[in-house]
């Protein structure tokens, strides 16, 4: 690695890449992530630089949003590239999963809007994302929600270029996706973010399936099977498999506790037809978000406690009660208690 | 006979033994542990197990009768040391030494005013001299040791931190009176709880013998086989069976009754409310039409019509077109000083 930035730790491990923390020298010492490329097989490694990192670098370079991680450097070394981004506390993921955390309506809607801004963003620049999940929102110690892990996302708009279906992780994945569309839209961004809210609410994610079939007829469990009807076309879906014929349920039994204005923006992010779910402006633009209560600000969004801080707290605990011993010993005496009968 | 034998035997071990025990006291005498009996009646617990014996702050103990018989009026002299007694401060004995229940007295009415807590203080030192104080101050009294400066020491100090022992005073008094209403509106909730699952439970009953009577009635009147009858009325219990058995939870009952507790975070609304402003996007050159815009304009009718499996994955003709407009219209009206 370059000598501009000094490693500090390994903050995580991934198919592609290794991210560590390091120190930027020439700005203060600035914690940063630097995401170092794997080089892959020899095969793959043959052809240039692996796909997903030229996908990172080409489109992160030239999208300049808040909510959207900012890509700071690039560094090239012999065979290796690193990816300098800004340095993001933790992810949603984490939230949703540390049940020491409250998620009250402000703090669904203040990551909602976050989320749906830079994702606004983004369609507007003809990419969509096609990785939206809990784990690929990362946040930062302000309460700043940034998307990230452009490792899929692409161009659409374009008749002539065919799209891959394989895209998204599963849990995720819109039903046309699933039935092997070629062709599609925003609607599978919007897809994603839907499944997200839902799942910020129940705090389990919100249709959980096993194989990619599993994952249409849990989504069919729900949302009742696609036909003629609430679905033109859909037939003629390359991979379209008949299912059988089952009733919608409502959103109301499963979320209880969301209002009707929640209620609704979920189901026009999440209708069974690409072609009428929201896009993300009029996401934006419902009465969920300019109703109260207002997003919560991002300092008093919650945090979870990471791993560090816990380690820090012990040692404090050890520290102080080492220390107190110590008194002890010189004053041969224990700590007063106050008797009471 | 021999069993009598036995319990006479037993009597004399224990009433000698009781005699026998002698404790030593910090302040060096011997006190006997004739704990049985009233000092001054001399009726002792063997004679009348129901007798209770009393103490005041003094720490001499008398008889409950004793205490009535002495204390007509509402205060007196202690028949032993001679000190103002009140009636109304005797009260039962928990502790078998005298010397323990004065040591209770005391500490209680001094923690009444030396009440305060580790916050009120800067460090653990200075609370534990502090605690340290109480003690010596207790241990005086209780042992009639400079019992005149102590009096005034606590004097001094009531004086010079009132405040403090009002506020403390008020903040103890806050916290009971939290936790009894706690306490008070889970006793009530439960009550309710109990007394609606009771009123289903009668219901239920009541259901079943209505049932019962039916069907024999059915059996008396009806001119069918009596199987057929007997299937048909069981086919209707089943349904309202298992609705009035249900017993709601407590979420559940709170949500029948329409009431909502919320943590206080959750209710939190000062947040401002988002309101939307439209992305704008520089491209430097004519603004590109909307979708809608473009189908009333005519554009689509340029395009290529996209095939039925193309729209089923939501992809449309004005994606494509727009995105063309945008590409051919950016940068159009870029100057070299904007570059």
């Amino acid at each position: 690695m370059s000598k501009r930035y000094r490693k500090l730790d390994i903050l995580g491990e991934g198919q592609f890449a290794t991210v560590y923390r390091a120190e930027d020298t020439e700005r203060d010492n600035a914690i940063v992530a630097v995401k170092k490329i794997k080089i892959g097989q020899r095969r793959e490694a043959r052809d240039g630089i692996n796909r997903t990192a030229l996908r990172e670098i080409k489109l992160l370079q030239e999208l300049h949003h808040p909510h959207i991680l900012g890509l700071l450097d690039v560094l090239g070394h012999k065979s290796n590239i690193s990816l300098i981004f800004d340095f993001m506390d933790t992810d949603l993921e984490m939230i949703i999963k540390d049940k020491s955390l409250l998620l009250p309506p402000g703090v669904v809607k203040a990551y909602s809007l976050m989320i749906l801004q830079g994702l606004e963003y983004l369609h507007a620049h003809w990419i969509l994302h096609r990785d939206l999940k809990p784990n690929n929102l990362l946040i930062n110690k302000d309460g700043v929600l940034k998307i990230t892990d452009f490792g899929l996302a692409k161009a659409y708009g374009s008749p002539n270029r065919i799209m891959t279906h394989q895209v998204v992780t599963r849990w995720y994945r819109s039903p046309e996706l699933l039935f092997g569309a070629r062709l599609y839209s925003t609607g599978v961004d919007l897809w994603a973010v839907g499944c997200i809210i839902a799942e910020m609410l129940l705090r389990l994610p919100f249709l959980p399936g096993e194989t990619d079939l599993g994952q249409l007829s849990t989504i069919f469990e729900f949302f009742g099977s696609p036909n003629e009807e609430n679905w033109p076309s859909v037939k003629s879906l390359p991979d379209y498999v008949e299912f059988k014929p089952s009733p919608p349920q409502s959103f109301r039994d499963v979320f209880s506790a969301a209002g009707d204005d929640l209620i609704h923006l979920l189901e026009s992010c999440m209708k069974l037809d690409p072609s009428k779910r929201c896009t993300a402006s009029q996401a934006l633009q419902s009465s969920y978000f300019s109703n109260p209560p207002g997003p919560t600000p991002g300092p008093r969004l919650p945090m979870p406690r990471s791993r560090k801080e816990i380690e820090a707290d012990i040692e404090h605990e050890i520290m102080a009660s080492r220390k107190r011993a110590l008194d002890d010993s010189q004053e041969g005496q224990k700590v007063a208690k106050r008797l009471n009968f | 006979m021999p069993i009598t034998c036995m319990r006479i035997e037993i009597r004399l071990i224990s009433s000698s033994s009781v005699h026998a025990l002698h404790v030593h006291c910090p302040r060096g005498g011997v006190f006997s542990m004739d704990l049985f009996s009233c000092p001054r009646c001399k009726t002792s617990s063997y004679q009348n197990p129901n007798m209770k014996l009393l103490v005041n702050i003094c720490g001499h103990k008398l008889c409950e009768s004793c205490v009535e018989s002495l204390f007509i009026r509402p205060s007196g002299p202690c028949p032993e040391c001679g000190v103002a007694l009140r009636r109304n401060q005797y009260r039962q004995t928990q502790f078998t030494d005298q010397y323990v229940e004065k040591e209770i007295d005391i500490r209680k009415k001094i923690l009444k005013d030396y009440n305060k807590t580790e916050d009120d203080f800067n460090n653990l030192r200075e609370y534990n001299d502090y605690l340290e104080e109480i003690e010596t101050i207790i241990y005086n009294l209780a042992n009639n040791i400079d019992v005149e400066i102590t009096r005034e020491k606590i004097e001094l100090y009531k004086k010079e931190n009132q405040s403090v022992i009002v506020k403390n005073r008020q903040k103890m008094l806050r916290r009971d009176q939290l936790i009894r209403t706690e306490l008070e509106s889970e006793r009530n909730e439960l009550e309710m709880r109990n007394q609606l699952a009771h009123n289903k439970q009668l219901e239920h009953i009541k259901e079943k013998a209505k049932q019962q009577e039916t069907l024999i009635q059915q059996l008396i009147h009806s001119s069918r086989p009596a199987s057929e009858v007997v299937a048909e009325v069981k086919a209707i219990k089943q349904e309202p069976a298992e609705t009035t058995t249900t017993i709601l939870s407590k979420t559940q009952y709170k949500q029948q009754q329409g009431i909502t507790s919320f943590d206080p975070v959750l209710m939190d609304d000062t947040s401002s409310c988002y309101l939307y402003h439209p992305l704008v996007i520089e491209s430097y050159g004519p603004l590109v039409p909307t979708i809608e815009q473009l189908d009333q304009l005519g554009y689509l009718a340029n395009v290529r019509s996209l095939d039925a499996s193309s729209t089923a994955g939501g992809f449309s003709a004005g994606h494509i077109c727009q995105r063309a407009l945008q590409d051919s219209f950016s940068c159009l009206s870029l100057t070299q000083q904007q570059h």
